[in-house]
Formats: C-alpha cells, structure tokens, sequence
C-alpha cells in the first residue's frame, strides 16, 4: 500500500515524539524501499521537519557557519527562532561548518532559509547597487 | 505629565527605522531534486505560482532563471530558460515573486534582442524604463473597434485582392522556401518606404542565425531597421526561449499599440513555436494528444493572436497587426497545427510551391487566399481598380487548361485567357521592391481595363516600368495625391489610361 509522502511525513512525525525511534528507521527504510521511493529521502526529511514544526511546535534547523558556533550564539539562534515561529516550543540546532559562506551564519529550516551570512549582505548590497 | 522631547521621539524613530532594516529577511526556498533536457523538479516552494519565475542557484554561483509550469502536490517543474549545465540537484531555489517580463519602450527601436529582453547586437545594454509581464490578457471586446485602417504591404496581389488591415491577423501559409518571410520582409521595408510610422516587430522562433542575419543586414541596408525590432531565437537555443519568444514580442508589440501607435509583429514561424511547446510538455510528462501535441496546443496560439487588435478611439486608437508564418508540409493546410491557426486568424495568405517553380512570385494562390477583413481596411485608391481582378483571375484559372488550344476557341474566350496571362504576369514582383499606393493603382487600372491587352506578356514588366516612370515625371502632383489613398476621380483615371495605352503602342504585337 503507498501513501503520498505528505501523509507519511505527517505519520513519521507523530511517531517521533514516541519511543524506539531506531525501530521507526527500519520501518520507513523498508516502506522505501518496498515503494521505490528511496530516492526521495531527502524530501520527506523536509516533509517531517514541517510537518514537527507545524504541529509539535519542533523547529528544526541546519546552521552553516564557517567557525564552530559557540554556546551564547546558539543560544541567540534558538532565541530568534522562537521570535521568527511564535509556536515554537523547541528549536533543534544542527551545526555545519562551510568556509565557503565567507562569514556569519546561515539557517536553513525545512522549506525556508535564513541567510545571514556575509556573501548574502554582499549579494543584497550588489543587487541595490545595481538599480 | 511630562512631554516626550522630540529629540527623544526622533531617536526612537531612528531606532526602529534600524530594526526594521535589520529585521532577518526570512526566504521560502526549495530544492532540485533532479533536473534533465531543460526541466528542473524542485521540491518545496509551497506557495509558488502558476508561471511564477524562480532562481536557481548554479554550480558557478549565479542564478539559474526557470518558470514554473508544472505545480503537483509534491514537486513542482520549472523549465529552465538559462543553461541547463549550471544546475545540479540539491540546488536551492527561491522564488521571485514574478511571471517573466521583458524590457518594453521605444529603447528596443532598432535592436535585436532574445525573448529575456537581453541585446544580440552587441549595441550595449537596453535602458528601458519599463518592463511588462510577457503574457497579457487580450483587450476585451468593448476595448476594441473594428479594423479599417489599411496596412499596405507594397505587394500588388495582396493588397489588392487580400487586404490587410490594422489590428488584423493574416496568416502566411505554405511549404518552406516559397517566399513566406519574403512576403514578411517586404511589409516591413514598405513601412519605412511609405512613411507609415508603423513600428515593425520581427519574432525569429528557432531560425537559423544566419538566415536572423541576413535579415537583419537587408533591413539595415534598406534602412528599416531604424523602426524594426528583432526578437531572436535560433535552433540551438533552449524551448523554454523558443516557447516564450512570441509572448516577448507580443508584449513589445503591446506597448505601441497600448500608447496610440502601430505595430506590425512577424511570427516567424508558429510551427516551429508550436514543436518547441510540445518538446516541453513531453518533457514535463503532460499527456500528449493528437500528433503529441499537448491538449492546450490551440490556446498557445491563440492567447497569443488575440493580443494582435485595433484598439477603440478611447484607448487611443492604437493597433497590432500580426502576420503569423505557418510552415505546411508537402502542402497539406488540413494539419492539425495550420488548421488550428487558420480558425484563429482573419484570413490566409497561401503559397504554392508550384506557383513558385512556375515563376510567378509571389507564389500566392488567389483562390485559397483570403481576407475576411477584405474590402473595410482596403485603400479606396485600389479598391476602386481591383474589384474585377479576382473575378478575371478566377475565370483565368477555370480557362487555362485550354491555353494550348487557344487557336481553337472563340474570340471571348481567347480574350479571357490573355487578359488572365497579363494580369498574372503583372502580378509577378521582385523581392525588396514593394509598389506605393498610386503605383498599384495605375497598373491594375491600366491592366483591367484592357491598355495592355496588346502587349506581348513577356514585355508586360517593362510596360508597367515605363508606365510608372512616365507618370512619376509627368504628372507626380497627381500622383502624390493619389498615394494618399482617395478613390481616384475620372479625369485622374483618363490620364493614366491615355498614357497606358500610348506606352502600349511601343510593346504593341505584330499582327499575324
């Protein structure tokens, strides 16, 4: 049986707030697979992110930044966060470092970004210019 | 109560102008999830729109443009309109806000530019002051006003016998190298040679660049191009630029007619536009129809066609003509694509690939041509002399299987056929050299009412010649007032006939 991936982005993320989250792995790896829908992994990684964001008040989030970021500035990440998505309950940071951004930081959530970084200011700033 | 100091107040107002400048500007992006032969599936951009133009970050850094044609719950399919090499999956995409728009303003006058609206010319960049969304709604129907006004093309057998107006949609209709942007070029060379003011808008879809070239070299040496703008778009370039390319030029176009002028825009060709359309919906798994094409293949054209009207004297009385150039194959009109457009327009300009070998160019069949305008947006100066040719041609035609027997048959008969002969030889006209109005005037007057029947057909040309020349000399008073288009009175046709028939005696056959 095959579900659209909304529906079971939306399923995923219930069951997340459960217990045994290794055992819900295997089980969406096999429906995956079973589904040939392997390939949009990616995807239904964005859909659950949404979908806890939307109804559990999870805000997941990725920050690029080209130094390892230290406690006091995540902390200011999670606070604007919870400025940017009134629901916010709990923000979950992962950290990437990138030295291509040149500096600051970037959010990426799951359908939207947040680019604080230096080269964006630079691009914002050329694009001004360029009127 | 204390008063808050306008100092105090200015510097909270200062404070917030800062916050709200540095309020994090949050963005909806989305991801590719794959992309291949121009198409780009993004996942996420929830609230993107239907033909909502989205940027794509390429591999080197710059922004990939793509509009988004397909919008499923899960994906969406953009077409990219930039190189298709720069884009990987896992490329962010955002959104613009916007449908694709093009730089539009007399600035183009005289550039050629792509369906972006970017120079070809190497002429520097285009300053426009405005830039219009490329796909428009029509004018409605009590925003326009019938056509009237005529639009010479400088081609004796069309404007005489298929008149074309302001704001109407004639198709060119034939096989390939029969003459059909031949017919094109001439109309707008005698824009400029006539003084008509009419902006001349030429849409190069999937032409060769060479051919684009020449063209444009012609016109430059024509000196037309100081009122012609060219859209181009060669074969190598993407469909996504082929399949916009005339919405482009419509939305040029739209500008002179929107702001009380005319315009005259070329779409050369919409089978070509039509086939580009159809590798992108293929593409974008649309289900084909008939021939492959997609089931809206008839609403391309004509959203697009519509857009080409006469506009009512409150909105300034502007105008868009059209000449649509469909390619047949092996002369086949009942094809899907040419019949579609043939519904759609207000007429047909149909060339024949035998005429053309037969020499008589322009190779326009009389009797498939047709102008459903016709005589409303004819100049009264050639409606006047032309209201028996197609009759003469048409009797011609149903006679001319006899024309090897002609010793054989009676003296009405013979008569028929040889004024037939004449007036097709008449009708044969060089490329690059339309007629003016007096010029058309004076030799089909001279021609249907019988100067010339004496005239060998292989001396006709130069009797025609002569007789122009002999009237540019000796009465170009008379004959710049005819060019302004009135009916022609009988004095002024008495003067044209008596030097016919005096140029005739000098061409006059021997009798046998």
């Amino acid at each position: 049986m095959s579900f659209s991936r909304t529906s079971l982005a939306g399923e995923i993320a219930k069951r997340l707030s459960g217990k045994q989250p290794r055992k819900l792995a295997k089980e969406v790896a096999a429906y995956l697979i079973e589904n040939n829908k392997a390939a949009e992994l990616n995807s239904l990684e964005r859909d659950i992110m949404e979908e806890r964001g939307a109804k559990n008040g999870i805000i997941e989030l990725t920050a690029i930044s080209v130094h390892q970021l230290e406690s006091a500035q995540i902390t200011n990440i999670e606070r604007l966060v919870k400025k940017l998505y009134p629901n916010c309950k709990q923000v979950i940071v992962d950290q990437v470092l990138d030295e291509s951004i040149t500096g600051g930081v970037r959010l990426e959530f799951a359908n939207q970004l947040l680019d604080l970084s230096a080269g964006a200011k630079l691009n914002r700033l050329r694009k001004l210019t360029a009127k | 109560m204390s008063q808050i100091s306008v100092k105090e107040l200015s510097a909270d107002i200062r404070k917030a102008i800062d916050q709200l400048k540095n309020r994090p500007e949050i963005e909806n992006v989305g991801v590719v999830t794959r992309s291949a032969d121009g198409i780009a599936w993004i996942y996420g951009l929830r609230a993107c729109g239907a033909n909502e133009v989205v940027e794509i970050e390429g591999t080197d850094g710059s922004m990939v443009q793509a509009f988004a044609l397909n919008l499923s719950e899960n994906e969406i399919g953009a077409v990219l309109l930039g190189s298709e090499e720069k884009v990987k999956a896992g490329a962010r995409v955002k959104l613009t806000g916007k449908v694709q728009q093009v730089p539009v303003g007399p600035e183009l006058v005289g550039r050629v530019v792509d369906p972006l609206g970017r120079p070809l010319d190497d002429k520097g960049p285009i300053k426009a002051k405005k830039f219009n969304n490329i796909e428009q709604p029509a004018p409605g129907v009590l925003d326009r006003k019938s056509v009237h006004e005529p639009l010479m093309t400088g081609i004796t057998a069309i404007d005489a016998m298929v008149p074309i107006g302001r704001g109407q949609r004639e198709l060119i209709i034939g096989d390939r190298q029969t003459g059909k942007t031949a017919i094109a070029i001439d109309t707008m060379i005698n824009q400029f040679r006539q003084k008509t003011g009419v902006i001349n808008i030429f849409v190069a879809i999937g032409q060769k660049s060479s051919k684009t070239a020449r063209m444009v070299e012609r016109l430059k040496r024509e000196g037309v191009m100081g009122q012609t703008i060219v859209v181009a778009t060669s074969p190598s370039d993407p469909a996504s630029l082929q399949f916009i390319a005339p919405y482009a030029g419509a939305a040029i176009g739209e500008y002179f007619r929107d702001n009380k002028q005319h315009a005259l825009i070329i779409y050369d060709d919409l089978s070509k536009h039509a086939n580009a359309y159809r590798q992108m919906s293929l593409l974008l798994r649309r289900p084909p129809g008939r021939e492959a094409f997609p089931g809206d293949v008839f609403y391309l054209h004509s959203r697009l066609l519509e857009r080409s009207a006469k506009l009512s004297d409150s909105l300034g009385g502007g105008s868009l003509t059209a000449l649509p150039i469909i390619e047949t194959q092996a002369g086949d009109v009942s094809a899907f694509i040419p019949t579609n457009v043939i519904s759609i327009t207000d007429g047909q300009i149909y060339l024949e690939t035998d005429l053309f070998y037969q020499g008589i160019r322009p190779a326009i069949s009389v009797g498939l041509s047709v102008s459903r305008v016709g005589g409303a947006a004819q100049t009264k100066a050639v409606k006047s002399v032309a209201g028996s040719l197609r009759l003469n041609l048409a009797q011609y035609r149903e006679l001319a299987a006899f024309a090897q027997f002609s010793t054989d048959l009676d003296a009405e008969t013979k008569q028929q056929l040889d004024r037939g002969q004449r007036l097709t030889e008449l009708l044969k006209q060089p490329q690059y050299s339309p007629y003016s109005i007096w010029e058309q005037t004076s030799m089909l007057l001279a021609a249907t009412e019988g100067a010339f029947d004496k005239v060998p057909v292989r001396d006709i040309k130069k009797a025609v010649n002569a007789l122009l020349s002999e009237l540019n000399h000796k009465h170009k008073k008379a004959m710049d007032k005819l060019n302004e288009g009135d009916k022609p009175d009988d004095k002024l046709k008495n003067t044209i006939l008596t030097a016919a028939k005096s140029i005739a005696k000098d061409y006059k056959e021997s009798d046998k």
